[in-house]
């Protein structure tokens, strides 16, 4: 049962990777790396029961909170070009 | 009992793989940005909360256990933040939205924020 | 409240790191600082958003299996809902942009209801100001769950715990 949900997951990553090469904005391309990295967290979690070591669930959490920084920096940089710059000012 | 809870897991997993399989079809399906960020929040929700759901089931009443509802809790904090971040920057960028009923903006006007 | 914050951070480093651990004196100096530090960084952010995570009281944490409950039925329907459109035949769409009022007193219940919102899927939050949020729907049924009021008065329940 474990082998299947990871086949599953491995056949979402493809559809969401295709995506990611197909595009057409930049926000989708954002949008399925993100899914993709969603889906690792999922795989790893899964993949730790299948071989008896569920201690891979503390790389599943810190995969997560990794996903979820990388993707703000991405989007952050793809709209501003800059990941440090204040941009406060600029919207307010 | 423990062959119950096995077959539990399995329903649990597959239906969850399968929300998955349906969320990337959607991102492929769905003609616009917009419409596409609804398909991942399928596979965001349905297919990790019903996956991470039977392996629970699994873990017992365990650190396992505890930790998989910690990974379950920061996605479900995540998804929103990335999906509205996304969402909004898109907007912002000026992405045309196809719509068919809108009401008219609030007084500040444009969401260019 | 601070210290409920406190406490809270404490369980999750003990939950990611093992109560074992609690018997080696070095890595419970590391567990105690980190926890010291994210707490600071809490404090930090509480003065910087004027106050109001009125959230660990109690009363709240004693009302949250309801709303869990309430939380999933809702999110499964709009699941089902969104699964039938993409494997439809033939996609039909109707997207809306809708303005929606957030009857939530503190602006952490209005976040609350927004992140609702938008983890239904089916219907996404594009803004929140002047204590009105911009929804962005699919559909005229997905677009329902939000207009008839029923998750705003879910989050409402929950909130009013902490008066």
């Amino acid at each position: 049962m474990y082998l299947a949900g990871m086949a599953a997951i491995v056949v979402t990553m493809f559809l969401a990777l295709a995506r990611a090469a197909i595009g057409p904005t930049v926000f989708d391309r954002i949008l399925a790396v993100n899914m993709f990295g969603t889906k690792t967290v999922l795989l790893i979690a899964v993949a730790g029961f299948l071989t008896g070591r569920p201690e891979w669930l503390d790389l599943a959490i810190v995969y997560t909170l990794v996903n979820f920084t990388g993707t703000l920096a991405v989007l952050r940089f793809a709209r501003f070009g800059n990941l440090a710059r204040d941009d406060r000012k600029a919207d307010r | 009992m423990n062959g119950a809870l096995d077959i539990a897991t399995a329903v649990l997993l597959i239906a969850g793989g399968l929300f998955c399989i349906v969320g990337g079809i959607g991102l492929h399906r769905f003609s616009e940005f917009y419409q596409r960020t609804h398909a991942a929040s399928v596979t965001d929700t349905a297919g990790a909360g019903l996956m991470l759901l039977g392996l629970m089931l699994q873990g017992g009443l365990s650190m396992v256990t505890l930790k998989l509802v910690l990974v379950l809790a920061f996605l479900l904090f995540s998804s929103p933040a990335i999906a509205h971040a996304l969402v909004k920057a898109a907007h912002g960028h000026g992405l045309a939205l196809e719509l068919e009923i809108e009401d008219e903006p609030g007084r500040d006007g444009d969401a260019a924020g | 409240m601070r210290l409920g914050v406190f406490a809270l951070l404490a369980a999750v480093w003990l939950a990611l790191s093992g109560p074992y651990t609690l018997y080696g004196w070095l890595i419970f100096a590391f567990g105690v600082v980190s926890v010291a530090f994210v707490w600071r960084l809490y404090l930090a952010l509480e003065r910087a958003a004027g106050g109001g995570f009125e959230f660990f009281r109690a009363s709240a944490w004693l009302r949250l299996p309801r709303f869990l409950v309430a939380f999933a039925v809702k999110v499964a329907a709009a699941n089902l809902h969104v699964t039938k459109l993409i494997l439809s035949p033939r996609i039909e769409l109707h997207p809306r942009l809708r303005r929606v009022p957030a009857s939530q007193k503190t602006s952490f219940g209005q976040v609350l209801y927004a992140n609702f919102i938008t983890l239904t899927p089916g219907t996404i939050t594009l803004d929140l100001r002047d204590d009105e949020l911009l929804v962005y729907a699919l559909d005229a049924e997905s677009e329902a769950d939000v207009m008839d009021g029923s998750m705003d008065r879910d989050v409402l329940r929950i909130e009013g715990a902490s008066d």
